[in-house]
């Protein structure tokens, strides 16, 4: 009977309360979660700031096109620029004033773009699109693409690109995994949008036309997990997850969710699966029954160098030295990232807007960044064990610095999904992520296929 | 751009692990602790300056080498590493010299001549050894008895280890205990014959637990090593007994913790590190059972480090979703065949220890037995025996008390006219371990003989054996 229940426990199987899931994917590190200090914290909601820098390229694909010109007044979540295409996304004023013109400012990634200046005038007045009432995949579609949703666990995809997937996914994954440290905004989204999050997660499935849905959630969320419980029905499976880094990357996820492997080089809808952030299907719900396009996110403040660690409502365009203010950052810390510890960007100034995928603000100091010198490799083989992906780092950077892409390829250097782990584990400070994503583009350039 | 040199920027990830080469190589001396504190607790204090000359040795070719090079200096502890391995494998009574060629060895040719800390091809410790064995073969091979708390080494017998001695090599009766479970525990504890660090197997996996609490080695090289060698033996050998003595004698243990674990010299990928463990294990095992060096293990270490490219070059992961060329997805050849082969050795040893155990014993003296009137342990014990150069028989009837296991008595059926007879008195009234303990066998009368009384020890020790074993006596 105890082997029969041991047994048992290996199977893969869908739609049964208890049982332990095995499909874990081999490898990943174990981070500090570093949560608490801003899990504890309800949302707030960041001040309107006097003026607002909205970005036109925060998303995958090409920048949208501005539709307003200089002088002209613009209510709140009036759009104020137009997707260039299917893959775009809409951009809409996050609040009442004057529009000042299209701008250079600087983006995350330290080149000047443009973004549309618009001068606050505290007024609030505000439009907003008509509620749905008519519920068709297409139609649901149309207003996801309308209202100029994007991935909002920090890609930026299109949503309406991604859900399009014209039958061909049949399981429908929630990313909740939040397995970066520090970040909390998708764990207090669940805790206190619990409704509008699965009310989002089924006009998703209505979207793509999906059968079911997987809210794969990492174990260290025990409220969320408890409110997901209480408001999914049959269609909608929660299930907790190892807490491991990177659980919520989008494969491993899938393999944890679904005991599916998405092939090499395809997309996961191949495998028959959409994956959706938290946050997006929130997005989703808001644009769908109140109207509410996208021009507003829930971002984590934190890390030690921060004062008051926080989650807020931020509004796009918002300078992230607003947010610093409020929060208490300090801005002679170690290091300000944007987004997680072990993926996000590094700020180089705190006049960069936020976006619609700026997740999380954190002031890291000393003791939490990781400032070695980097040293030669010792052979410890630790990268390789952690590679979630099954690539060989330490051998992938000696190819690359002997220029021999052909064995960079062999080591699966085209296949790294940037996780970290390889820099994070190495004793020897090496940067093994930065030498793969180096071969990752010289491979893309010469077109060398494995 | 004055605004983009406002903050500190480095790449992802921000977080580390703090992990660090210095950290690693500290918890990796701090774990060979034990071992050198066992090492002078038996051996005296004369094997702690053995390791301290070798150590200092090892740093200071280093810090010279850099000299030479002109390179920085390296404080990374790698050396210091390098050097106490390299220490606690040499004889407890080595000349001062030895270690100093080892430490230059080590260091210079196989690590520095070869670019340094994770360049080297082969573990510097383990090719130093054999370096040593090749180059001052009687000295490296000539061990002296353990004998604890006896700091200043005087008076220190030589001893031969179980390797090299065979069972001569352990005490007859050990904490008051003999026979087999006995020369265990003595191979457990490490007091015999043997390198300075390598004899305290409880030493060595206090050591080996530390390391794996700290995430310092990886433990499946030296579980699957033990294991293969375990198997090994069993072929090899065709005995569940020898097993034990083989796994905790020589430096098999030790040369699996912190040799074969090596980071520069051994694979980088799990499942390669299973299939170098399994290597090692084999290879150390036919060297030991049909080499001419009883000791196989450093060879075996340094015959698989050269293998090591080869693994790492050609024997890669399954990535994760990987397809073969047909689009399916491809199979995981290497992670299935090393769980499978560790699972049928596993398997193998769980089926073939008992048996082996269970199979009844071969009794080359006892003739025949029987539980008297009295309830006394009547056994029949003779044999053949060159004494004074002929082929002699000899035969006795011994009686043993079941309830003290005492030899109650001995009556000659036949002994010799022409003298040479046994001392009986000798060995009347004492008990397996007493006899199993007696070391002076000399004759005290004019007719007996030294050789007579070993033969008549020998014949006991069997019949004690027959009426433990067969009879249920002594329970």
């Amino acid at each position: 009977m105890a082997m029969r229940k041991f047994c048992a426990s290996f199977e893969v199987r869908d739609g049964q309360e208890g049982r332990i899931f095995l499909a874990y994917f081999s490898g990943g590190v174990h981070p500090h979660g570093c949560k608490e200090r801003a899990a504890s914290c309800a949302i707030g909601v960041c001040p309107e700031p006097q003026q607002f820098y909205l970005p036109l390229d925060r998303h995958i694909g090409a920048p949208a096109v501005p539709c307003v010109q200089a002088g002209e007044r613009v209510l709140r979540g009036q759009i104020v620029a137009r997707a260039a295409g299917r893959i775009s996304a809409n951009v809409f004023a996050p609040a009442a004033g004057t529009v000042r013109g299209v701008v250079g400012h600087i983006s995350p990634s330290g080149k000047k773009t443009d973004h549309i200046l618009l001068e606050n005038d505290f007024t609030d007045e505000c439009v907003s699109l008509p509620p749905l009432s008519e519920r068709t995949p297409e139609s649901v579609l149309a207003r996801i693409a309308e209202a100029g949703i994007v991935g909002m666990g920090g890609a930026g995809f299109p949503t309406a690109a991604k859900l399009d997937v014209r039958g061909r996914a049949d399981v429908l994954v929630l990313n909740a995994a939040e397995c970066e440290p520090y970040i909390t905004c998708d764990d207090r989204i669940l805790r206190e949008y619990t409704e509008e999050a699965v009310q989002g997660v089924r006009l998703a499935l209505l979207a793509c036309g999906a059968k079911r849905a997987v809210v794969g959630i990492e174990k260290n969320k025990p409220e969320a997990i408890a409110a997901l419980r209480g408001a999914c029905g049959e269609e909608i499976e929660v299930r907790p997850l190892r807490t491991r880094y990177p659980q919520g990357a989008e494969k491993q996820l899938i393999y944890a969710c679904t005991g599916r492997k998405v092939p090499e080089g395809k997309l996961p809808a191949d495998a028959g699966v959409v994956v959706i952030n938290v946050h997006t299907a929130l997005a989703i719900a808001r644009a769908v029954e109140r109207g509410e396009p996208c021009y507003r996110r829930v971002m984590t403040v934190s890390g030690g160098a921060c004062g008051r660690p926080q989650n807020l409502w931020v509004k796009n365009g918002t300078l992230l030295r607003e947010v610093a203010a409020l929060c208490e950052g300090d801005a002679d810390c170690a290091r300000i990232v944007s987004g997680g510890p072990m993926m996000g960007e590094p700020v180089f100034s705190l006049k960069v807007a936020a976006g619609k995928t700026t997740s999380a603000l954190l002031f890291l100091s000393e003791a939490e960044t990781d400032r070695r010198a980097v040293q030669p490799c010792i052979g410890c083989g630790k990268c390789v064990q952690a590679c979630p992906m099954g690539l060989s780092p330490t051998f992938i950077e000696d190819a690359v610095f002997r220029k021999d892409l052909a064995e960079a390829v062999r080591y699966g250097a085209q296949a790294c999904i940037g996780c970290g782990c390889c820099s994070y584990v190495c004793p020897a400070g090496r940067l093994l992520a930065q030498s793969i994503k180096l071969a990752k583009k010289q491979i893309k350039e010469r077109g060398i296929h494995g | 751009m004055a605004e983009i040199s406002q903050y500190k920027v480095a790449a992802p990830p921000h977080a580390g692990s703090g992990d660090s080469v210095r950290r690693t190589m500290l918890d990796v001396l701090i774990a060979l602790l034990p071992c050198l504190a066992a090492g002078v607790v038996y051996f005296g204090l004369y094997a702690l300056l053995l390791v301290a000359i070798c150590t200092a040795t090892c740093f200071l070719s280093e810090q010279l080498f850099n000299l030479a090079r002109k390179k920085p200096f390296t404080f990374d502890c790698s050396a210091l590493v390098t050097g106490v391995i390299l220490g606690l494998n040499l004889p407890p009574r080595a000349p001062w010299y030895i270690p100093v060629i080892g430490g230059v060895f080590a260091i210079v040719l196989v690590k520095m001549l070869f670019g340094g800390l994770g360049k080297n091809f082969a573990n510097p410790a383990a090719t130093a050894r054999v370096f040593l064995l090749l180059a001052y073969t009687g000295t490296m091979t000539s061990m002296v008895a353990a004998d604890p708390g006896n700091l200043l080494g005087t008076d220190v017998a030589a001893g031969a280890t179980y390797l090299s001695g065979g069972a001569d090599a352990f005490l007859p009766v050990f904490l008051g205990k003999d026979g087999y479970w006995a020369n265990v525990l003595q191979s457990f504890l490490g007091q015999t014959g043997g390198s300075i660090g390598e004899t305290c197997a409880l030493a060595v996996l206090a050591g080996f637990v530390y390391l794996c609490v700290r995430r310092v080695i990886d433990w499946r090289i030296p579980a699957v090593y033990v294991l293969t060698a375990a198997v090994m033996v069993l072929i090899c050998y065709q005995s569940a007994s020898e097993i034990l003595l083989q796994l905790l004698s020589g430096g098999l243990l030790f040369g699996a913790v912190f040799m074969a674990t090596d980071y520069a010299t051994s694979p980088k990928w799990r499942y390669n590190r299973v299939l170098y463990a399994v290597g090692l294990g084999v290879l150390t095992v036919l060297i030991r059972a049909f080499g001419s060096y009883p000791e196989g293990v450093s060879l075996a270490i340094l015959i698989m480090n050269l293998t090591v490219p080869l693994m790492d070059k050609y024997i890669l992961p399954v990535r994760f979703g990987q397809c073969t060329k047909k689009g399916r997805p491809k199979p995981e050849i290497m992670k299935w065949s090393m769980r499978g082969l560790c699972f049928a050795m596993a398997l193998s040893l769980a089926i073939s220890v008992p048996v082996l155990a269970a199979q009844p014993h071969e009794y080359q003296y006892v003739r025949s037995a029987r539980v008297s009137e009295a309830g006394e342990y009547v056994v029949d014990i003779g044999g053949t025996f060159l004494i004074g150069q002929w082929e002699q028989e000899r035969a006795y009837t011994v009686t043993i008390d079941p309830d003290t296991m005492r030899i109650s008595d001995i009556s000659p059926v036949k002994e010799n006219t022409m003298g040479y007879v046994a001392e009986l008195s000798m060995f009347v009234g004492k008990t397996r371990s007493e006899i199993a303990g007696m070391t002076d066998l000399s004759a005290d009368t004019e007719f007996s003989a030294t050789v007579t009384n070993t033969a008549l020890k020998d014949m006991l020790l069997e019949g004690f054996d027959y009426v433990r074993r067969e009879m249920g006596g002594g329970r």
